[in-house]
Order: C-alpha cells, then structure tokens, then sequence
C-alpha cells in the first residue's frame, strides 16, 4: 500500500498522513497487504483491533497506578510532617506550641483525607480504564471508532438498502427517527410535514357466522393386513469350547506358627480352711413386751327396721284357651316281616389253658 | 388518497439513507465535515452505494460502512488497498463479516497515524 492521497470525499486520512511519522509507513504497508485468505485477514484485523483496545486499557491502569502511589507518598510526608511539630510542641510546652500542635493535627487530618481521595479517584480509574481505552487513543481512530457504532446503532442490518426509514410509533424503537424538517443537507429544502392521518372509519358489524354442518361419519378404516409372521432366529452357532484353565500352581506351605510361649503358672490359692474364723456375733438384746391392746367400746345398738308393706293380691289370670285336640295319626302300613336270621355256628371248644407255675413264696 | 410513486419511495430510501450517514459524519468528524460541501458529496455516496452493491453488501448498514470507508480512504480504496480488495471480493465471506473488517482496518489505519513511533500498528 501506497500512502494514501488525500481522499476525493473527505479529509480525515490526509490529515493523518500529515501528521503521521515516517515509520508509520511500514506498518501501514503490513496492515495493507492481503493474507492466506480473506477470512484469515478479518480475523487479524479483529485480532490487531482487540490487542489495540488491550493495550490501551494497560496502559490507562498503570498510569492511574502511578498517581495512586505518587499521592500515598505525599500523604505519608505530609503525616509524618505533622508528627514532628506534634512532638516539637510537647518538647516545648508553650501556648503558641499547643496552637502549631492543633494546626499540625489538622493538617495531618486534612493530608490522610486527600490521600483515601486519591484511592478512590485512582479506583474509579482503573474501573474505566478499559471502557474508556478508545477515548485515549488518538482523534481520528476514537472518531472513526464511535462513528462505527453510530453505523451499527443507525443502520439496520437486515433491512436492504434504499428503504427509508419509516418513523416507528411504537415507542419501543431506540432508533431516532429522521427529523424531516431538518434538512440533512445544507441548500436543500425541508421536506414538507406529513399530512395528518384520517381517522379510521368504523367498521362495520360482522354478521353472524352460519352453523357449521354437521360432520360426517367417519369411514370405517380397513382392516390391517396381518403382519407376516417373523421367520424363526437361527440358531446360534455353538461356541468353541474354552481352553482349559491352566492348573493352579500349589499353593506353598504354611510357615509353622512359632510355638506360643508358656503362660505362667498362677499362684495357687490358699485352701478355704485357712481363712480366719469370724468372730462370733453379740447377742440380740431380748424385744420388750407389747403393751396390752384397750378395750374397744361397745357398739351401739342398730334401731329396729320397720315392718314391711304387705304384698297386693295379684289378680287371677284368664283362663288358658283350651287347646284343640290332636287330629288321629293315620295308621303306619304294616313293616313287612324280617327275614329269619341264620344260625350261629357253634363255637370251637377253647384249648385248655396250661396250669400257671407256682409263684414261690417270699 | 395520496400514493406514492415507486420512484418517490426510492428518492426517500436514499435521502433517508444520506441524511443519517451525513449526520453521522458531522458528529464524529467536526473539523472536516465543516470544510465540505455535502450537497456535492451525496452524489459520491450513491455511486460508493452502487459499488457496495456489488461487492455483496446489500444491507444499509452494510452499505453505509462502505460508503463511510470511501469517505474515509478515498474513492478507489477498494482496489489500491490489497487486503481490502481481497476481503471484498471474497464470495464466500457474509456482508456482515465484510463491514467488521472494514471498520477495523479504518480503526487501524488511524492508530497507526496517530500512534508515536514506539507504538506498532500490531
């Protein structure tokens, strides 16, 4: 890339280049030359703007940094100032010594005030730091900076090119709709205001919707044709055998357990007749005899109950109806004879029971 | 009841379309809108619009930003500038990722004028 000339429709890159240094030009040479691919070049001019825009901000940080540490400094001399003429005027102890002590307080009261507000302004300016990293950059890239979000803030990008901008009036539009009796450009007339719209007329009564029809039955939905049965799994084919598991190897023997040592004999306990006699125990002292128990007093007597009412007579009872008599029980038919019974036989004669020994006398 | 003709539609798209770049223009550029005479200027701005067009940027924001760099760079900075000519020709590339490069490179381009020595364009 060639320095540029002075561009036909404005000025703002010919006035840089007059006021630019000569070892801009390389880097503008750099920042002009095509890449790979034009995908590869936006994306380095993305990245060189975010590093520029970083770089600033580091920038803004340690300069604010500076001014934090430079005020701490002078609010440390200025307390330790105080101090001294503090102790300068207890060493002296005079009248005009006390009012340069108070004016010494004072003054190391007012130093640490300047010194938290100089925190404070230093903070705040580390917070803004990073936003306000394109103001600190130069006139032209800040103008050309906000003059891209203004483009990206006033032009919609969805909207083709070559439609006006219709003012919206549902309030919600942050766009700001063209003012058409400003004219945009100098010597051109303003566009004439908008006639007022007409009132809408009324609309008229919808008239009443026709009843729907009924709706038909639905048809009957034919039948599904039978799946087709699913032909049988093959059958797996059998596994190879497994290779045998190789012998375990014999397990080694276990180590002998050393011989647990000998428990200590335990004393032997000492026989129960050694245990000392108990001593024999005191008499019991004889209990005193009870007293005799008092008469206990005579019960009065029970007064006499009264004689008791003697019982109404009860009234007879009626007669009992007569019961009906029994009708006769028809006469049972004859039982038919009973079949003779047959002979017992004889019964055999018992064999004779052998003669029982003779029991022996005790 | 009053219509409006197509042509009457288009002449308020593109007076719609200058007067918001222009008043942008003012904004952020003071010193130099104040040395120009945009009544002359708006006819650059529709041909930059037409070439715009061409290049695939077909939307107003799109659009304005071509226009905006031309006013920027000059009138043939879509073909003396190299990488701008190949970001601009590149079919495959959307206007949007079209503009962000070439508000980038309008931003770089400045820090590099404005910058002292010991500062690099990157």
């Amino acid at each position: 890339m060639s320095l540029p000339t002075p561009p036909a429709l404005g000025g703002p890159l010919a006035d840089a280049v007059a006021a630019a240094e000569p070892a801009a030009t390389q880097q503008l040479q750099q920042l002009a030359a095509p890449a790979a691919d034009a995908a590869a070049k936006a994306a380095a001019l993305q990245s060189q703007v975010e590093d520029a825009a970083g770089e600033q901000a580091r920038q803004a940080i340690a300069e604010a940094q500076g001014q934090a540490a430079q005020a701490s400094q002078q609010a440390q001399a200025a307390q330790a100032a105080a101090e001294q003429a503090a102790a300068q005027a207890q060493s002296e102890a005079s009248t005009e010594a006390q009012q340069a002590q108070a004016a010494a307080g004072q003054a190391a009261q007012q130093a640490q005030a300047q010194a938290a507000q100089a925190q404070q302004e230093v903070a705040k300016a580390q917070a803004q730091a990073a936003a306000a990293a394109d103001q600190a950059a130069g006139a032209a890239e800040a103008a050309t900076a906000n003059a891209t979000k203004d483009l990206a803030s006033e032009f919609s990008s969805t909207t083709p090119i070559g439609v006006p901008a219709v003012p919206c009036a549902c309030t919600y539009c942050i766009r700001p709709a063209v003012d058409p009796a400003i004219p945009a450009i100098p010597g051109t007339p303003a566009l004439p205001a908008l006639p007022a719209m007409p009132d809408m007329p009324a609309m008229p009564a919808m008239p009443a919707m026709p009843a729907m029809p009924a709706m038909p039955a639905m048809p009957a939905l034919p039948a599904l044709p039978a799946t087709p049965e699913t032909p049988a799994l093959p059958a797996l084919p059998a596994m190879p055998a497994m290779p045998a598991m190789p012998a375990m190897p014999a397990m080694p023997p276990m180590p002998a357990m050393p011989a647990a040592p000998a428990m200590p004999a335990m004393p032997a306990m000492p026989p129960t007749d050694s245990l000392p006699a108990l001593p024999a125990l005191p008499a019991m002292p004889a209990l005193p005899d009870l007293p005799a128990r008092p008469a206990m007093p005579a019960m009065p007597a029970m007064p006499a109950m009264p004689a008791m009412p003697a019982l109404p007579a009860q009234p007879a009872l009626p007669a009992l109806p007569a019961t009906p008599a029994l009708p006769a029980m028809p006469a049972l038919p004859a039982m038919p004879a009973m079949p003779a019974m047959p002979a017992m036989p004889a019964m055999p004669a018992a064999p004779a029971t052998p003669a029982m020994p003779a029991v022996p006398a005790f | 009841m009053n219509q409006i003709s197509s042509e009457q539609w288009k002449q308020l798209g593109r007076d719609s379309f200058d007067a918001r770049l222009i008043a942008i223009i003012r904004r952020n550029h003071p010193d130099q809108a104040a040395k120009m005479d945009f009544a002359s200027v708006v006819g650059g701005f529709h041909r930059q619009a037409a070439k715009a067009q061409r290049y695939g940027l077909t939307d107003e924001h799109s659009a304005a930003t071509y226009v905006y760099t031309a006013w920027l760079m000059g009138d043939e900075f879509d073909t003396r500038i190299p990488a701008i000519a190949q970001i601009l020709n590149d079919r495959r590339m959307r206007a949007v990722d079209k503009a962000k490069a070439l508000g980038n490179f309008s931003r770089l381009v400045f820090r590099t004028l404005s910058a002292p020595a010991s500062r690099g364009a990157a």
